[in-house]
């Protein structure tokens, strides 16, 4: 720049024609020309107000698309032991617990096991309309493209939690969907997550803690308790009924000696378990009456009678394995509120092997697997039985009744591989 | 001194062949380069060269190309380029402009005033006969009244400017920024329309409108700046 102080002594040349300039010029008044170069200014495009009234339009267009895609868009509702989910028809609870007697979210999973023993129970999704409360789990089934249950164990195990697939469970009709978990004491503690996938595109996802407790347990030894006269072992049942807790599984170890007279378990439950060096034998009568608690488990016994009476009436929840009943008026009475199963069993010479005439139960095991039923007036007498479940009498063989089943009930039985001789 | 110089150079290779406008401020000459008989205008006026300076620099196709600036007390000489065309002060003399020939030549004024705005200068004498159409093209001259807009000022040192085309501010209410020229082209848009100033007829319909909000007395209600005015055409 330029002004009347500026020294005009210092020259340059113009570079167009050579001419003498003051320092600074730009310009050469000589030749005409300008000599600074000059920065070109870019024509400004401003947007037209077409476009932002488009842009604007597009804009509230894609907000109102928005609005309509989180309305309708799948949604991920995930709740503990249950959700509360609204679809196109309508708002429901959905609730994952043991049955579908429950409309509490089952948000923790307690059970009792103990060391060594594997246990199985159910896990049932059910739907509930939130307005009346009415089941509605058949109809939303249909609703649900596939469902996932994931075990995530809390703890270091080699016995994981384990889970059949989902599925529809007749013995369950009020539910949606059933799972059986399989776990052992040593599964630990672990995280449940179910997953239904609805074929609408949402995904419920529900949680509960599967937490299990150990059960105490006490062994009962004939070398160290007095049990080898039915005397003896009456005392020692009726003083465990008296001192044990009942949340504590007890065994009784018996010798291999044979208890003449009746035996009554009352009040709680006991495993019997028959010597493995020679047969524990039982004469009279055993009688068990227990209102719920533990299964009791009957191993390796054997009951004899002379033609008359009966060999086991239970009143109480019973499991037998690898046990005789033989020569009973009725060789095993199960009556009252109760479930009784048997496996590996010889039921023979009996009037009645296996009377079943049971009610408001709730059925522990369905399988009759591996017995036999021989020479029996009637094998096994089916009066009443509290369960629409199939009972299933796999490999069990039935020769020499007069009648091998008498299903006076009409109940479902599953005797395609029973074999009758 | 390179004012006394120039001058001189300017006496020598170059013949006069109008004086275009002389007043107790300035003179603004119609200059002839004699070996390639190329026209100037050279402006002597009474005034800040800072905007002058500053377009030195630069090159728009909506405002002249300034060859040369120089002081000397007061005085400023500039050499600038002629623009060969008619004023549009002059075409509206006998005419009135359409819409769509309105929105054209404005627009370019807004491109000659961006470039202005851009370097902090505020042309404060918009009117018709400040802009010469030259061909297609609009083309913005006179900067004698341009200032470098100061935010810390809080009024104008020196009231100038066109009666009826400057902005209230531009008399002293306060400091005149670049909505100073924006107040400007409202009434020059409304005169292209209109032949009137906006307070005696009001263009009609969108164009009224858009003079209506560039010739508010409140600078902070007019459009913010020229791109805001060239997006609502």
């Amino acid at each position: 720049m330029k002004d009347a102080k500026a020294a005009p002594e210092k020259q340059n040349p113009c570079p167009f024609c050579g001419s003498s300039l003051p320092d600074g010029a730009a310009f050469c008044p000589r030749c005409a020309r300008s000599i600074r170069p000059r920065e070109r200014q870019k024509a400004l495009r401003p947007l037209r107000k077409k476009v932002l009234q488009l842009t604007a339009l597009l804009t509230a267009a894609a907000a109102v698309a928005g609005a309509i895609w989180l309305y309708v868009r799948p949604q991920t509702v995930e709740g503990e032991g249950g959700v509360d989910y609204t679809d196109q028809d309508g708002s429901y609870q959905v609730i994952m617990a043991r049955s579908d007697g429950t409309y509490e979210p089952q948000k923790e999973f307690h059970q009792s096991a103990e060391q060594g023993q594997e246990y199985r129970t159910p896990l049932c999704i059910t739907f509930y309309d939130s307005a009346t409360g009415e089941n509605v789990s058949h109809a939303m089934r249909s609703k649900i493209e596939y469902a996932t249950v994931a075990i995530e164990p809390l703890e270091q195990t080699d016995r994981p939690w384990q889970n059949t697939e989902p599925a529809y469970n007749n013995a369950r009709p009020m539910c949606a969907l059933t799972t059986f978990l399989n776990f052992w004491l040593e599964s630990g503690d672990a995280r449940l997550t179910w997953t239904l996938h609805m074929k609408n595109g949402d995904t419920l996802r529900m949680h509960t803690q599967l937490f299990i407790e150990e059960i105490p347990t006490v062994h009962y030894h004939p070398d160290t308790t007095p049990m080898h006269t039915i005397e003896e072992l009456q005392e020692l049942i009726d003083r465990i009924s008296a001192t044990v807790p009942k949340d504590t599984i007890v065994y009784i170890h018996l010798p291999a000696v044979t208890y003449d007279g009746g035996l009554s378990i009352n009040n709680r439950p006991v495993n019997l378990l028959g010597s493995e060096e020679g047969r524990t034998v039982f004469t009279g009568n055993t009688q068990i009456v227990i209102d719920g608690g533990f299964i009791s488990y009957f191993d390796n016994l054997d009951f004899l009678g002379d033609g008359i009476g009966i060999g086991l009436s239970a009143s109480a929840r019973v499991h037998l394995t690898n046990c005789t009943i033989s020569g009973w008026k009725t060789g095993v009475l199960a009556y009252g509120r109760t479930w009784v199963n048997a496996m590996d069993c010889c039921f023979k010479d009996n009037q009645v092997g296996f009377h079943f005439n049971a009610a408001d139960s709730t059925p522990t095991h369905s399988t009759y697997s591996n017995n036999k039923f021989t020479n029996n007036g009637t094998g096994m007498l089916l009066e009443s039985v509290p369960t629409d479940i199939s009972l299933k009498f796999h490999h069990s063989v039935f020769t020499g009744n007069g009648t091998d089943i008498d299903n006076r009930c009409g109940q479902e039985l599953d005797i395609s591989q029973a074999i009758f001789q | 001194m390179f004012y006394d110089w120039f001058l001189d150079a300017l006496r020598q290779d170059y013949e006069l062949m109008r004086v275009i406008k002389e007043s107790a401020r300035g003179s603004i000459r119609l200059l002839r380069h004699r070996k390639t008989g190329k026209k100037f205008i050279l402006r002597q006026f009474c005034g800040s060269p800072e905007v002058y300076r500053k377009l030195l620099l630069i090159s728009c196709a909506n405002l002249p190309d300034i060859y040369e600036v120089s002081t000397k007390g007061s005085e400023t000489l500039v050499l600038e380029e002629y623009i060969e065309g008619d004023t549009l002060g002059h075409l509206l003399q006998g005419a009135l402009f359409s819409t769509w020939e309105t929105r054209d030549i404005v627009t370019q004024v807004c491109q000659a005033l961006w470039v202005l705005h851009s370097m902090e200068a505020v042309h404060r004498d918009i009117k018709p006969e400040n802009i010469i159409l030259r061909g297609r093209d609009a083309v913005l001259i006179d900067f004698d009244a341009a200032r470098i807009h100061k935010p810390t000022l809080e009024t104008d040192t020196r009231i100038l400017g066109t009666v009826g085309f400057a902005a209230p501010e531009q008399y002293g209410i306060s400091q005149s920024d670049p909505r100073a020229d924006i107040y400007s082209l409202g009434v020059l848009i409304n005169v292209m329309l209109t032949g009137e100033h906006p307070s005696r007829c009001l263009a009609s319909g969108r164009m009224g409108r858009i003079v209506e909000r560039c010739t508010r007395v409140n600078p902070a209600k007019r459009y913010k700046n020229v791109l805001r005015l060239m997006e609502a055409f």
